[in-house]
């Protein structure tokens, strides 16, 4: 068996393996995600499992719930709102998560740069991450004062008129888009790991053969880190459909103003902590769950297209 | 790891952390300490009596209480338990410096009056405090004592959240509450169907919060500040209002505003005074079932609020007064509409930079100012485990002694006589006290929160985001009203059959 | 290593112009990028009621120096920053632990229903938090874990976060085969795989997972909300929000505390981030 490995020659074949060898791959696989598959089925199946059942009951929190059928289903092909904030949502997510993964992509890159002090830099381009929520929002919203905010200064600087920001139905998400962008952090700190795995091989092989730097981006290097690009795409659009935090410090809880920055996950805060339906907003909780479910499966049957793996994997 | 390095070595770490750890439970565990007590003791002795049973004198043992002669006797009683005092959980949101010094100064007066009771104040900040009360709840493992306000109190009732106070008052027939001390108008209007399920606190009412040093620059004459001056029927009107705010606006020579003469907010508690008093009636029906704010008389109210902004100009924009540059403690807004207690904050916020009071809401012509107190309320847990602890917590919080500290820092308008005196001692002098207690006395007794259980989802999920397009201008009040109205006559009554 | 060529002097410019201009663009965003940072230190020294003023003074006059030991002593966040600390070590190494190993796992093993399984994993970073908030404490207060660390650190020793496992197992694919192959052929089990090969080799990815893990947990705001109630027990991130008051926000202490609470996360981003720096080599040759 050995034998024929070493004449097979081909880099990326994975090594015949049979019987006991296999065994032992699949025990050892199983005594790996143990500790996770464990932890899932103490304190995670239940409680998902429940808010599951608690999608055909009424249940106010503080009583025990009841039964209810099909009710939530029929409240929620009435309701307008709930459409609302699906619409707001897919717009935040499908305009934020693009943007937010290019920037992040290109400041990584630039971050890489084999300049003196760049970890200084690094450092720098960390700091609003860290800065606590509600201070980094305060922030933006004097930012974004209509009347006195850098930005508008900005604009009319520029001769362009002024924005309503925050507060305007029209421009609120996009000045909370806008305040996501400004955040690199994570993207660009998992975007500069993957660039430190690229092998420094491929890249004297591309000058060698004559390519500039651009050649070698395009060719050597965003190839090479497209299962972490995949990453930051898949993650943002979950975390980008979940989006809650942030609205509900601008808005007040609310969604405002005219409900355009009510997302999802607001709406459904509301509903079950405000306005005594959990067991509605459980139904909107799982409707959301299918939509990111569905597309991040669409995401991961693409992915065959575009994403280099060194190794076959699903 | 290797099995023979099992040794003597961890057999003997193992059970030196055995042993310690054994002592100090048995340390922790009750060593009776003797405790000397004194009884009084009668008798119940066993005594032989001579009785004629069946003709036959016979001696029979019989029971018999020897008559009482009451001994004092010292006995050594071992006590195995150490006994804690009962412990009260205290919530409210007060989570600030100022609203956490002021419940610490309640509860250390309830600890000299109670020391064997032991209350923990567990605040929870406003945008959180839903959120971890309902968990705690639905857990059992729920505060004793706790805050709510308007928009749940209906909901916690219905869910059996609320302890009946009535027989807890009853047992306590040397109550303040029987007194003559209590406004029993406020009290009983939060009965619902006859009986007490939470008691109101943090008794407030609307009013202006006036900036009187632009009035002086401007060189206007102050508004009557009080509503039972003789000049307020006949000055202080809407159109009086309008024009004094449209003087007070000020834009620099590009357009920039530099001062402006009110704000207008779409919030039911301003609403409803511009409603009610030109029109007698609410956008809600009195029962809570129906929806009113379509009815031209209401849209043409609202929309004339909201022209003071969109056509005269005299109020901040959203975006101008929600970015924070006009709020009222930045000095550059004439009138805000406020609430009377908020001269507790007057000092904090404003110091002396500008003269700050509050000043009386306007009406229309020959109607009445169109005001509503509004008090949160304080609930009794009925799944508390210290009912007995927290009756005499709650009922000293409620009452005249609880609420005195909150009344001196014109924090609460207190529903007690013996109260009233002491409201505002601790704010500076000069202040108009007078305003909030006269609002209270002339302000409707129509709970319209009582009335509806869905009244605030409606109110926040249908009403407000409609009126804030009024506001913005991109609809008619007419249209919005019109628009909203078959989904809120759906919640309303929704939330009225949920009452039957 | 091959010798560096010299370099003819127009080439010589060029480089110095790249290089000058790289440094103006960087710095000038990450100038822009300070701005929070200096405002919220700005703010911290500002007397009550000045936060907001305008137009903004970035210099506060008068610089208010006991807004500090003030906003300190308010709570005792001497107790908050420990038990922060501790929470935070303790997820940190039992959620990154236990994820790598979830996720070599995934990767790397083949075992039946794998797909499926990995599929479930991604699936519990679908469902929002709020949904199962009040169900998981109903369970732990069955455990009468309520008011203890205990809910915040043990379902983090057992696989942590799928965030971890996901980004792990994209990681451990970059990872050629001919590495573990090779040690498979000298009779190495997947343990010893995983931990001299596949753990060395991912110091950046690590050095990442260590970065967010403490961000998150440090400023981990809902869990502690629910289940700590004692004041010995509760974390810096409640006593912030104890600043902030439904009318009245105590701005100036707000940001005196979330300066110095920022602080022991810029010491580990600049550490961690040396990991970044020392070229992660794949293939056992020349590094950068």
């Amino acid at each position: 068996m050995l034998a024929l490995r070493s004449l097979s020659g081909k880099r990326s074949t994975a090594p015949v393996r049979r019987g006991r060898l296999l065994r032992q791959e699949a025990i050892d696989g199983f005594v790996f995600i143990t500790p996770w598959l464990l932890g899932f089925i103490l304190w995670t199946a239940w409680p998902m499992l429940f808010s599951l059942g608690l999608v055909f009951t009424n249940w106010s929190v503080l009583t025990k719930p009841s039964f209810a059928g099909l009710a939530n289903f029929s409240r929620l092909a009435q309701d307008r709102l709930f459409y609302i904030a699906l619409g707001n949502t897919a717009y935040y997510t499908f305009v934020a998560v693009p943007l937010t993964l290019v920037t992040n992509l290109i400041v990584a890159l630039a971050l890489n740069l084999k300049l003196a002090g760049i970890n200084i830099f690094r450092t720098v381009y960390y700091m609003p991450t860290i800065i606590p929520q509600v201070a980094n929002v305060m922030l933006w919203m004097w930012i974004f004062n209509p009347e006195f905010g850098l930005a508008n200064a900005l604009l009319t600087r520029l001769g362009l008129p002024k924005l309503g920001w925050f507060w305007d139905p029209r421009w609120s998400k996009n000045a909370m888009i806008f305040m996501t962008l400004w955040g690199f952090g994570t993207g660009m700190i998992i975007f500069l790991a993957a660039l430190q795995g690229v092998p420094q091989e491929l890249y004297e092989v591309g000058q060698l053969d004559g390519a500039n730097s651009l050649q070698l981006l395009w060719h050597v290097t965003i190839p090479m880190i497209t299962p972490v690009v995949f990453f930051n795409l898949c993650m943002g659009i979950i975390g980008s459909f979940q989006i809650f935090t942030t609205a509900f410090i601008v808005s007040d809880g609310k969604g405002g103003p005219a409900n355009s920055t009510l997302f999802l996950v607001l709406y459904l805060y509301r509903n079950g902590f405000e306005f005594f339906r959990m067991g509605y907003a459980s139904l909107i909780a799982w409707v959301l769950f299918a939509i990111i479910l569905l597309v991040t499966l669409i995401q991961f049957r693409l992915a065959r297209r575009w994403v280099y793996y060194e190794q076959e994997v699903i | 790891m290797n099995v023979r390095k099992l040794t003597r070595r961890h057999f003997l770490s193992l059970s030196a952390a055995g042993a310690v750890g054994a002592s100090v439970i048995a340390a922790c565990g009750a060593t009776p300490t003797p405790q000397v007590i004194e009884k009084v003791v009668t008798s119940v002795v066993e005594k032989e009596v001579t009785k004629i049973v069946a003709g036959t004198p016979q001696v029979v043992k019989e029971t018999v209480i020897v008559p009482a002669t009451p001994q004092v006797v010292e006995e050594t009683v071992v006590v195995t338990q150490v006994s804690r005092p009962p412990e009260v959980v205290w919530t409210s949101w007060a989570t600030d410096t100022f609203g956490m010094f002021r419940v610490e100064e309640q509860a250390a007066q309830f600890r000299q009056k109670y020391p064997d009771i032991v209350v923990q104040i567990r605040n929870v900040a406003g945008s959180s405090y839903r959120e971890r009360l309902l968990t705690t709840l639905a857990a059992g493992a729920g505060p004793d004592v706790y805050r709510l306000c308007t928009d749940s109190e209906l909901a916690f009732y219905k869910d059996g959240q609320c302890e009946q106070l009535d027989p807890w008052f009853e047992k306590q027939k040397d109550s303040w509450f029987w007194t003559d001390d209590v406004n029993k108008t406020i009290v009983d209007a939060h009965r619902i169907k006859d009986k007490l399920w939470f008691y109101p606190m943090a008794l407030d009412v609307q009013a202006f919060c006036i900036n009187k040093t632009l009035f002086e620059q401007a060189g206007l004459p102050l508004p009557p500040m009080s509503y039972k001056s003789a000049d307020y029927k006949s000055v202080w009107t809407y159109e009086k209002y309008l024009d004094t705010v449209k003087a007070l606006t000020k834009f620099a020579a590009d357009g920039t505003p530099q001062q402006f003469g009110t704000t207008v907010y779409p919030d039911y508690y301003y609403l409803h005074d511009i409603i009610t008093s030109k029109t007698g009636r609410f956008w809600m029906s009195d029962d809570g079932s129906q929806f009113l704010g379509a009815d031209p008389a209401v849209t043409e109210a609202i929309q004339w609020y909201a022209d003071i902004r969109l056509v005269h100009k005299a109020a901040p924009t959203p975006e101008q007064s929600k970015g924070g540059a006009f709020d009222y403690s930045a000095g550059r807004l004439a009138l805000d509409w406020q609430f009377a207690t908020w001269l507790c904050y007057g000092e904090k916020n404003v110091g002396d930079r500008f003269d700050w009071d509050i000043a009386p809401l306007p009406h229309w012509g020959d109607g009445n100012p169109g005001l509503f107190p509004e008090p949160c309320v304080w609930v009794f847990n009925p799944h508390s485990k210290v009912k007995d602890a927290t009756w005499t917590f709650f009922h000293w919080l409620v009452g005249p002694e609880g609420v005195r500290v909150p009344t001196e820092l014109a924090w609460e308008i207190p529903i007690y006589k013996s109260v009233e005196p002491y409201f505002g001692k601790r704010i500076p002098t000069g202040k108009n006290l007078s305003l909030g207690p006269e609002g209270v006395s002339i302000a409707s007794s129509n709970y319209f929160w009582l009335k509806n259980l869905n009244f605030f989802e409606a109110w926040s999920s249908v009403m407000e985001p409609a009126l804030e397009e009024v506001l913005l201008g991109s609809k008619t009040a007419q249209e919005a009203m019109t628009a909203i109205k078959p989904q809120m006559d759906k919640v309303l009554q929704e939330g009225k059959a949920a009452m039957a | 290593m091959a010798a560096a060529k010299p370099k003819a002097p127009r080439k010589r410019i060029r480089e110095l112009t790249w290089k000058t201009a790289a440094y103006v663009i960087l710095g000038a965003v990450g100038v822009v990028q300070l701005i929070p940072f200096f405002w919220m230190i700005s703010t911290s020294f500002k007397p009550r009621g000045t936060e907001f003023l305008w137009p903004p003074q970035w210099i506060p006059n008068p610089v208010v120096l006991a807004n500090y030991p003030t906003a300190l002593t308010l709570l005792p966040f001497f107790i908050f920053f420990r038990n922060t600390l501790i929470i935070t070590i303790a997820n940190m190494i039992g959620g990154i632990g236990t994820s790598l190993m979830a996720a070599y796992g995934f990767s790397r093993l083949r075992f039946p229903y794998r797909s499926l399984l990995f599929s479930v994993c991604l699936s519990t970073l679908m469902l929002p938090d709020v949904v199962t908030l009040v169900p998981q404490f109903i369970m732990f207060k069955q455990l009468n874990w309520v008011n203890t660390f205990l809910p915040l650190i043990v379902p983090n020793w057992f696989g942590g976060s799928a965030f971890f496992i996901f980004l792990g197992r994209q990681f451990f694919t970059t990872i050629p085969m001919e590495l573990e192959d090779a040690a498979r052929m000298d009779g190495a089990s997947s343990y010893r795989i995983w931990w001299s090969i596949m753990i060395p080799l991912s110091k950046a990815v690590i050095a990442s997972m260590a970065i967010f893990s403490f961000q998150s947990n440090w400023n981990d705001f809902t869990r502690p909300l629910v289940y700590l109630y004692d004041t010995d027990k509760q974390t810096m991130a409640l006593g912030l929000s104890v600043m902030k008051g439904v009318y009245q926000t105590d701005w100036n202490l707000l940001m005196a505390i979330s300066t110095v609470f920022t602080i022991p996360m810029i010491v580990l981003f600049f550490l961690a981030q040396r990991q970044f720096m020392r070229g992660i080599v794949t293939t056992g040759l020349a590094g950068r």
